[in-house]
């Protein structure tokens, strides 16, 4: 499991945003938005509704007059265009009135056991004025400006599982949708999405009163929700390696699944056509300016017009022909391409592979516990199966050792500095794992064989952190990214990358090594039209 | 006194004891064994604020481990405690060595018995019971038939302003300030306004 991997990531069947929709789909919920208080200025609140068999969740909104100059997609912002809490439940004027002091202040509020999430979201400046100026006159949106930009409003944070009061995630744990891992985020950020739209139409009809018109539903759909990711994201992936490991199992369970089939249905091979031509145009449509990406970008371009071609001249015809067609991808495809084949190759087969989304949720605390009566030599082997692309590394060089992880006094987020120009590696987080697997590695040789880790441990207990991990990883195969996280030329975004696809992103756009903008739900249908829509077929 | 979930005083302990010199691994055991006292309705942020408070270090290399290490060691061997009483040993801080063999009953589904002179409690997956004066120093632990119980509630528990305050104390030491090349580092390298 490598970074240059996991940075080619593609959405799938598995994301969480299309399993969420799914379930929303298949149990019949209901949408509505019981408040709508917002002035002629676009400041105000509303609240939209989710409601459910057994439970209700609430996104309560806050728009916001903000002045130009302070808009920002920073951690360091301190205002928003609008802010956001999902509530459990269906909320009091008195809870609103609680929230509205404290959401529209973000991390320097207080939420409660009662709320779920806390996010807040900017503007597109260069979409929102258009599509104001347009629906005032009563005229549509240009296409293309909508493509383009892809979204009205980006969320720049969403917060949950206990974080500034917010109930903890053992709270959704034992729920039939909302125990999947950041349902609850992206339920949220589903129904910011509506009110994004909403909040548009709302100022295009202040603009333009009667005449004004409505986004038309075909041109709605087209509009996603955008997010912009920096560092804050990344170490989660090293800090849940149990986690890691479930939606790493699930995605390459599902994969061998389908490479097991001994042929293709004709509607099997009609759907698969029809989302390899979905996947060309949405990377035909895809854009960045950052030099790692263009690469990438023109080679999947370059990579579906001949996987298309392949399809064509009779592919999916063969025996076993998805494990065909992988293992064809494998020489002829960039990394990219390979990526986005393994993900469309489950498109035909939700039947066989949705069941696996429960399975992505895990109980870290049960693997929490270090069993302190395996021997040195049964860690060593353990080092020496596991672990050998860490031990290989010296680290030693510079370049090796270029960047440390750490957390910021500002704003209380994970940052990386560079060990040999900033200040603070004394204050390092452990994400140096390849290095602390060298360490521990090099400590074990001066231990006997038959010593047991308690006692070690009690001797050393520097290596603890580092014990946990490999007995952690010891029955889970992808617990670790296999990659020195403290070179020099460790690309964060790669972190940023594999975690957002799993979330159901596309239009991956780095802005630099450590920071990406994507677009969330674009083609998805709305609350309005979850009914009526086909099951799972808009990403 | 603060509300706090229990997600935040994993965190905060974890990072307060790491603040005051803890290896990074016994400081996730401290994150841990504050939030499951809590959860069970015991001083846990309070009891290793105290703990910290007095240390102030780690204890590494001083001979004499404290209650985070010597109660990690003995929850570490948890599979090997049976029907002979083993001693936990003389410690400051006995609510965090019996943290850990609560969570070693509920990671392992066993059932343990603690006795400490005046009282004693029975731990088993999710299940606690404190009888007679508070844990002491010096505890036996036996391997014990004790009935599980449910998870403890999730929601947020109050915790003593002064506790709070010493953890964060404590937490801030791991912080590294804002520099010029922090702030540049971390940014959206293009324009984040458009």
């Amino acid at each position: 499991m490598r970074l240059a991997r996991m940075g080619s990531a593609h959405q799938s069947r598995l994301s969480f945003m299309r399993s969420l929709l799914r379930s929303l789909k298949r149990e019949n919920w209901r949408f509505d938005r019981p408040v709508w208080s917002v002035d002629k200025n676009g400041v105000g609140h509303a609240v939209y509704r989710a409601i459910g068999p057994r439970r209700t969740y609430s996104l309560v909104a806050f728009a916001h007059d903000l002045p130009d100059d302070m808009r920002s997609d920073r951690v360091i912002a301190t205002a928003w265009d609008a802010t956001f809490a999902l509530f459990d439940g269906t909320p009091t004027d008195v809870d609103i009135a609680r929230l509205s002091q404290n959401v529209p202040k973000q991390e320097a509020g207080r939420i409660s056991d009662r709320e779920l999430s806390l996010s807040r979201a900017n503007r597109s400046v260069r979409l929102w004025s258009h599509v104001v100026e347009r629906l005032a006159k009563g005229e549509q949106p240009d296409e293309e400006q909508i493509d383009g930009v892809g979204y009205l409003m980006r969320t720049t944070a969403v917060y949950g599982s206990g974080k500034f009061g917010a109930a903890d995630r053992a709270v959704l744990a034992g729920r039939t949708i909302m125990g999947a891992p950041f349902h609850a985020e992206m339920l949220a950020v589903w129904l910011i999405r509506s009110f994004s739209v909403d909040l548009v139409e709302h100022m295009a009809r202040i603009k333009g009163g009667e005449r004004a018109a409505r986004i038309e539903p075909p041109l709605r759909h087209r509009l996603g929700i955008g997010n912009s990711t920096g560092l804050g994201m990344a170490p989660f992936l090293v800090n849940h390696p149990a986690l890691l490991n479930a939606w790493m199992t699930a995605r390459e369970t599902a994969i061998a699944r389908v490479r097991s089939l001994s042929h293709a249905t004709p509607e099997a091979q009609v759907v698969f056509r029809r989302r390899l031509s979905r996947a060309r145009e949405n990377a035909a449509g895809w854009h960045s300016e950052h030099p790692v990406q263009i690469p990438k970008l023109k080679a999947l371009r370059a990579d579906l017009d001949l996987l298309a071609a392949h399809v064509e001249s009779g592919a999916l015809d063969e025996a076993f022909p998805w494990d065909a067609l992988i293992g064809w991808s494998e020489t002829a495809l960039s990394m990219e391409g390979q990526e986005q084949l393994a993900s469309l190759i489950l498109e035909p087969y939700g039947d066989l592979v949705d069941d696996l989304v429960p399975t992505m949720a895990t109980d870290e605390a049960a693997c929490f516990r270090i069993d302190g009566t395996m021997t040195v030599a049964a860690l060593r082997a353990l080092l020496s199966r596991d672990y050998d692309w860490a031990t290989g590394i010296d680290h030693d060089p510079a370049a090796r050792c270029a960047r440390f992880w750490y957390v910021s006094e500002e704003k209380l987020e994970p940052r990386l500095g560079q060990r040999h120009e900033e200040p603070g590696a004394e204050r390092e987080e452990p994400l140096d794992i390849s290095r602390a697997a060298c360490a521990l590695d090099a400590a074990l040789v001066e231990e006997a064989d038959d010593t047991i880790l308690a006692d070690f441990l009690l001797r050393c207990p520097e290596y603890r952190h580092t014990v946990r991990r490999v007995q952690i990883a010891a029955t889970r195969p992808y617990a670790e990214i296999r990659e020195n996280l403290i070179d020099g030329e460790m690309l964060p975004i790669d972190m940023l990358r594999c975690k957002l696809a799993y979330f159901g992103a596309s239009r991956f756009d780095p802005r630099s090594d450590r920071w990406v903008r994507i677009c969330l739900y674009r083609n998805a249908p709305f609350p309005d039209d979850l009914a009526d829509a086909p099951e799972d077929d808009w990403a | 006194m603060p509300v706090v979930t229990l997600a935040e005083i994993d965190a905060t302990a974890r990072k307060a004891a790491r603040g005051c010199g803890c290896p990074w691994g016994l400081a996730e055991e401290a994150g841990k064994s504050a939030r499951w006292l809590a959860s069970h309705g015991l001083p846990g942020a309070e009891s290793l604020a105290a703990l910290l408070q007095n240390r102030d270090g780690c204890c590494a290399g001083t001979g004499i481990p404290c209650a985070l290490a010597s109660g990690a060691a003995f929850a570490d061997r948890a599979t090997e405690i049976g029907e002979a009483p083993v001693t936990t040993g003389e410690n400051e801080a006995s609510l965090l060595v019996l943290a850990q063999i609560g969570r070693a009953a509920d990671a392992l589904d066993r059932g343990f018995v603690l006795e400490w002179q005046g009282g004693g409690a029975k731990l088993a997956r999710h299940a606690l019971a404190i009888e007679g004066q508070d844990a002491a120093s010096a505890m036996t632990c036996t391997a014990a038939e004790v009935e599980s119980g449910t998870p403890p509630s999730p929601a947020s528990r109050l915790v003593d302003d002064a506790a709070w305050a010493t953890l964060n104390a404590f937490a801030h030491r791991i912080l590294v300030p804002a520099s010029d090349a922090s702030r540049a580092g971390a940014g959206a390298g293009i324009r984040d306004n458009d």
